[in-house]
């Protein structure tokens, strides 16, 4: 697998980019967060728990291009690989298995146009 | 054994980032023969069935292996039997029911399952003197030349992810009652299971493949009694995957005083009826786990590290929603289908106790408490067979056991309870510890007990402690019989003295096995000062993924608080005691949390030996006092009169044939009263 230097997907680990997926200017943004909640400790420190989850997020999508996503996500949830980028020193990207989660309920559509489409990764596990 | 954490294991716990993704394994066991009914069974009772081969081989078919009977059209179950021993081309052998219990056609199919569960075996009276295991199985020597205890360890759960996976089985927990373990001999069958060092204790499988592999061990002993264990490896992969699509709806919990472990399962989709059937065996584990980014699982079991739960499918409780989909059910351990089971009274005696010959079901030389439950255990129920089984190692004789409670658990409770102050346990991994209280313990005893781990700020977020306003007990009355080879004596204790102290109970405990004098008043001392220390709770919320707490096999925890960090300045140093535990489980969060209740530890209080008439001031091996002899104290003036001296209390016995009782039990010839 080569080293992502883009926001990527796919449901094997052979990881392709949005931008050979849904082309160039498609590449959505995307928000990293190193756990999923805080835990207060009687010594006063805080313990961070769960796995990081991160969230790729497009504006606008067409809806060509949300079916291929569709193609790859086929479920309401399940296992994906994703390359992302992370909150270290030089906001890396890299690879992780990932569990994907397709928005839920009516999706934002505006002529043949997906609005605020996001999708949301949980459980992230470094690959490399 | 349970073990103390160690430093790795530690700066894990103690570290960021603790995940779980959690699966379940519901196991679909693999038929290994049908039969087909070829004639209906007589009325009656039902221990044989006609039957017709219809596929696989019928010698394959082990005892103790589930039978699932379907109608004819295998469109429907009727019901579920055990297999009682190999069948015959034409019979099958099936644990004994009543005619009326399954409405049986010609034509039923009858399929043997690679299953075990664990369930009472019945006992089958022909005449008062002749009785028989299991329908059919007489008394030769079983109780002097016993078959071994296999422990062999819990089921595994494996996520394979790459070419194999090895999975280590240790027997190093079996024992005999009697005598010693002379050799091992393992095996393991399944599609891509292989075994090595198959004729030693600790054996690796290694599995390559998704699937279900079964491991057998036989142990024999040096008298030539063997007996085979049977343990499954659970092979998962990417493209066989376990169930995920599932909720949580009640935290896996123990409970010392629920005697095990359960948990609340809703399943989204995957609800296979052929999955989710009463006492369908369930594995909650953790396929992917991490601790500060590095993944793995971290347990007290080697090769079990991400086994969170282990139990059956308990009946009554599965609740399907043909509309909405998902069902729901509670998953306990094997205390529940134990509870559940119907049993026949249990009675030993010594073979050295009146009446008693030694060939017969009911006599077993050098009678103990550990003796009587591996009789019932192993002789009037399959648990030896698919659980590990540790004793409480007690040795105190026993003249005569009993138990008359209608359902097996119970039957175990008052075994253990009524005798020694002991208690059956299933811990989370499915093995089942028959344990002592742990305040009772002697200080050798404690001691020898390994601390888990000490607890620091470091660890916990909350820490709820309860002090106790009043002591637990006024005072502490023990007595029984202390017999040993046909002797016997009265043996009592009081602690703190005969006086009391100002508490919520009076607590007396009558008819126990009683060891000597002396162990019997640091007994009474023990059981005072459980309920007399200054904190009689602490409940600590761990915030780590933090599973290796139980409330067996026997554990400490420990904390030290300095005044300072409470409040009230409560502040000291105390071994804790797990009472129950909680592993919370944050969906949301991914994360795995456990809450833990702890008694802290009871010191052994002072005692004063209790006399009987007609046998002395002191009484075998004691001069009273323990470790901390009080003077003797004043009699206040209105003190009330000392309870009088209980009679050793009624004994019974169940000979062959009969169960008897006596109130003399202490008179050279006691006088028996045939009950039954």
């Amino acid at each position: 697998m080569p080293d992502p230097t883009t926001y990527g997907l796919s449901a094997t680990s052979t990881v392709s980019s949005y931008a050979t997926l849904l082309g160039v200017k498609w590449t959505p943004r995307g928000e990293y967060f190193p756990d999923r909640g805080r835990r207060q400790l009687a010594n006063g420190q805080m313990r961070s728990v769960g796995l990081p989850w991160c969230r790729h997020i497009w504006d606008v999508l067409p809806q060509t291009q949300r079916d291929v996503l569709r193609g790859i996500l086929t479920a309401t949830s399940g296992t994906c690989y994703i390359w992302t980028r992370t909150n270290d020193s030089t906001d890396a990207f890299k690879v992780f298995t990932a569990t994907y989660t397709w928005p839920e309920g009516n999706e934002n559509k505006d002529a043949l146009k997906r609005l605020d489409f996001v999708l949301e990764f949980r459980n992230l596990v470094l690959v490399t | 054994m349970a073990r103390a954490i160690n430093a790795g294991e530690l700066t894990k716990l103690r570290g960021a980032n603790q995940a779980s993704i959690l699966a379940l394994a519901i196991p679909t066991p693999a038929t290994v023969v049908q039969f087909a009914l070829g004639s209906l069974p007589a009325a009656g009772n039902i221990a044989e069935l006609a039957v017709t081969v219809d596929s696989g081989t019928y010698t394959n078919a082990l005892a103790d292996q589930t039978i699932i009977v379907y109608n004819s059209a295998k469109t429907a179950v009727k019901g579920v039997l055990g297999v009682r021993k190999t069948p015959a081309a034409t019979a099958l052998y099936v644990r004994e029911i009543s005619s009326g219990s399954i409405s049986f056609a010609v034509g039923d199919k009858l399929v043997v399952v690679d299953d075990f569960c664990p369930h009472a075996k019945h006992v089958r009276t022909v005449t008062e003197t002749t009785w028989y295991m299991d329908y059919d199985v007489a008394y030769s020597a079983q109780h002097s030349n016993p078959d071994p205890i296999v422990c062999m360890g819990p089921d595994a759960v494996v996520y394979l992810t790459g070419a194999s996976a090895d999975v280590d089985f240790d027997a190093t927990a079996s024992s005999v009652i009697i005598g010693s373990i002379a050799s091992y001999a393992w095996a393991v069958s399944g599609t891509g299971a292989t075994i090595a060092n198959e004729t030693t204790a600790t054996p690796t499988v290694t599995v390559t493949v998704a699937g279900t592999a079964r491991v057998s061990c036989t142990i024999t002993t040096a008298a030539g009694a063997s007996f085979t264990g049977y343990r499954y490896v659970y092979t998962y992969t990417a493209a066989s995957p376990p169930i995920t699509t599932f909720e949580l709806t009640e935290n896996p919990r123990g409970d010392w005083s629920q005697g095990g472990w359960s948990f609340g399962v809703t399943m989204l989709d995957n609800a296979l009826k052929t999955e989710i059937r009463d006492r369908a065996k369930v594995i909650l584990w953790a396929p992917v786990e991490s601790f500060a980014g590095t993944a793995g699982s971290i347990g007290p079991v080697t090769d079990r590290e991400n086994i969170i739960c282990v139990g059956w499918i308990a009946g009554e409780t599965i609740q399907r929603d043909d509309n909405e989909g998902p069902v729901s059910f509670e998953v306990h351990g094997a205390q529940r289908i134990l509870s559940l089971a119907d049993a026949y009274p249990c009675g030993l005696r010594d073979t050295q106790f009146a009446g008693a010959t030694g060939t017969v079901w009911t006599d077993m030389a050098d009678l103990n408490v550990d003796r009587g439950l591996w009789h019932a255990l192993h002789w009037r129920s399959t648990v030896t067979r698919c659980m590990d089984v540790v004793l409480t190692g007690n040795t105190w004789q026993a003249g005569a056991l009993q138990s008359t409670d209608d359902k097996f658990w119970a039957q175990l409770m008052t075994l253990a309870q009524a005798t020694i102050m002991a208690q059956p346990f299933v811990d989370r991994f499915g093995r089942l510890y028959i344990q002592r209280n742990q305040h009772h313990l002697d200080a050798t005893e404690r001691n020898a007990l390994p601390t888990v781990m000490s607890l620091t700020t470091a660890d916990y977020s909350s820490l709820d402690i309860e002090r106790r306003a009043l002591n637990k007990y006024s005072r502490v009355n023990l007595s029984g019989v202390y017999y040993l080879d046909g002797d016997e004596a009265p043996i009592g204790a009081y602690s703190p003295g005969e006086v009391p102290y100002i508490g919520e109970e009076n607590y007396i405990q009558t008819e126990l096995v009683m060891p000597s004098q002396v162990d019997a008043g640091a007994w009474a001392g023990a059981v005072f000062g459980s309920g007399a220390g200054e904190l009689s709770e602490m409940d600590v919320v761990l915030e780590q993924n933090n599973r290796f707490f139980d409330c067996a096999p026997q554990q400490w925890g420990s904390i030290t608080l300095a005044a300072g960090d409470t409040e009230r300045g409560v502040a000291g140093t105390w071994r804790l005691i797990p009472r129950s535990i909680e592993l919370q489980f944050d969906a949301e969060a991914g994360f795995m949390n456990a809450e833990i209740s702890f008694e802290p530890e009871g010191s052994i209080y002072t005692y004063t030996n209790q006399t009987f008439p007609g046998n002395g001031e002191e009484e075998p091996g004691g001069t009273g006092g323990g470790g901390q002899t009080p003077p003797e104290p004043p009699t206040p003036p209105n003190e009330p009169p000392p309870e009088a001296p209980p009679v050793p209390g009624e004994v019974v016995v169940s000979t062959a044939g009969d169960v008897r009782t006596t109130g003399d039990i202490t008179a050279g010839t006691p006088a028996w009263t045939t009950e039954y």
